[in-house]
């Protein structure tokens, strides 16, 4: 470099440099604006939510929840000029959102502290303005499968018959991967969910019903019915990370969930078809796989100095 | 701390401290759907290089939302995003 200045640490990495813009800290959230989705405990804990800013620039979001609980952004959002929602997922609990940016804004008065400025002026580093401090950051992979079993016990085939707190157990998310990391006291995370897997549980169930001579093992004499019931309860996932005392895990929540059913009937006389019916209802996510399963990247900071 | 440096605010408080290693960014964009995005960053050569990415507005269950995949290349100098199904902002940070 032939002008301006560049940090670097024992490592040689670039700690405060004239040619990049540091993050700098703008607002802070502790509860949402919206809430889109709310499970009320089921499925292990499901709330997904907006928080909406209003800034200038795109933010950059990052979040601090309790120790145990699982959290991730799942999206950003321009709503209108200068105004963005950040959309994230939890088990339940609220986050606590802390938006970066890159332009450092300064409350009048605070006259001392360190700028730095590239060769347009623009000030890449001040002091003052709350520099983003990393602490750590991790590559995580996602468990190969959100939950360790999905059991059909007790599901009802017709009509997708077992309601949503009967059939949120057997999607409970109970996997993760953990990566052991020196944690703060209040840790900040940048993580985007990128990650998603559908899993479903399919129960089925024939009956035949004899309208005319029940002759036993041999069959019906004249009228009969065939039924047949199908029902796919499924569950969406999306990747989320949860915390504890030096170690990070990454893990999956529920995002979305449902079922949808088919029902068929076929009616013949003495071995001759006349006529069949058939219906289905529910509703049904786009596919039955997992997708974005690459590593991914946390950053950790200290939501202390934000506070 | 034996070596580095530390900056306070006026009330005392610590508002830098190079025992915490800070990244910066390098850049901030955003990547439509289907499409793909190289850029090169000369004075990235040698260096760490993290890239970040987020969905701009995924759909939750209607359709499959393929994320964009980040590729580093010529010793991290050149950043190279294409592969997904719907817009994301792309972030890079060095150090």
């Amino acid at each position: 470099m032939s002008y301006g200045l560049e940090a670097t640490n024992s490592s040689g990495q670039v700690l405060i440099s004239d040619e990049f813009k540091n993050l700098h800290f703008k607002q802070k959230k502790t509860s949402p604006d919206y809430t889109d989705r709310n499970s009320n405990g089921l499925f292990g804990g499901v709330k997904l939510m907006r928080y909406r800013f209003s800034l200038s620039e795109t933010p950059v979001p990052f979040f601090h929840v309790p120790s145990g609980n699982s959290c991730a952004i799942t999206a950003v959002r321009s709503v209108s000029s200068g105004v963005w929602d950040v959309e994230v997922l939890t088990d339940g609990v609220n986050p606590e959102i802390y938006i970066f940016a890159t332009a450092a804004v300064v409350s009048s008065g605070d006259s001392y502290g360190v700028q730095v400025f590239n060769s347009s002026n623009q000030v890449t580093f001040d002091s003052r303005a709350a520099p983003l401090l990393v602490t750590g950051l991790l590559s995580v992979a996602q468990p190969s499968q959100p939950s360790s079993s999905y059991s059909a016990s007790g599901l009802v085939a017709g009509n997708c018959g077992t309601s949503s707190s009967g059939y949120s157990g057997a999607f409970t998310p109970d996997t993760s991967s953990n990566y052991s990391t020196s944690l703060p006291t209040k840790p900040l995370f940048f993580f985007t969910s990128n990650a998603q897997a559908e899993r479903e549980i399919h129960v089925s169930l024939t009956e035949d019903v004899c309208d005319g001579i029940d002759l036993g093992k041999l069959g019906c004499a004249g009228a009969y019915r065939e039924y047949q019931y199908d029902s796919y309860y499924w569950a969406f996932y999306r990747n989320t990370i949860a915390w504890s005392s030096g170690s990070v895990g990454s893990n999956w929540c529920v995002a979305d969930w449902g079922c949808n059913w088919t029902y068929y009937v076929d009616s013949a006389f003495v071995g001759i078809g006349t006529g069949s019916t058939s219906s289905s209802g529910g509703n049904w996510p786009y596919s039955n796989e997992t997708i974005n399963t690459f590593n991914n990247t946390v950053i950790i900071g200290d939501a202390s100095f934000y506070d | 701390m034996s070596y580095g440096f530390r900056m306070w605010g006026a009330d005392s408080s610590i508002e830098y401290d190079s025992g915490s290693v800070t990244w910066n960014q390098v850049d901030f964009y955003s990547v439509s759907a289907g499409s793909s995005d190289t850029r090169t960053f000369s004075s990235l050569s040698g260096k760490e290089v993290k890239v970040g990415m987020f969905f701009i507005d995924p759909p939750l269950t209607t359709r499959k939302a393929i994320s964009h995949t980040a590729t580093l290349s010529n010793s991290n100098t050149t950043i190279s995003i294409s592969g997904g199904s719907e817009d994301m902002y792309i972030l890079v940070l060095m150090r």
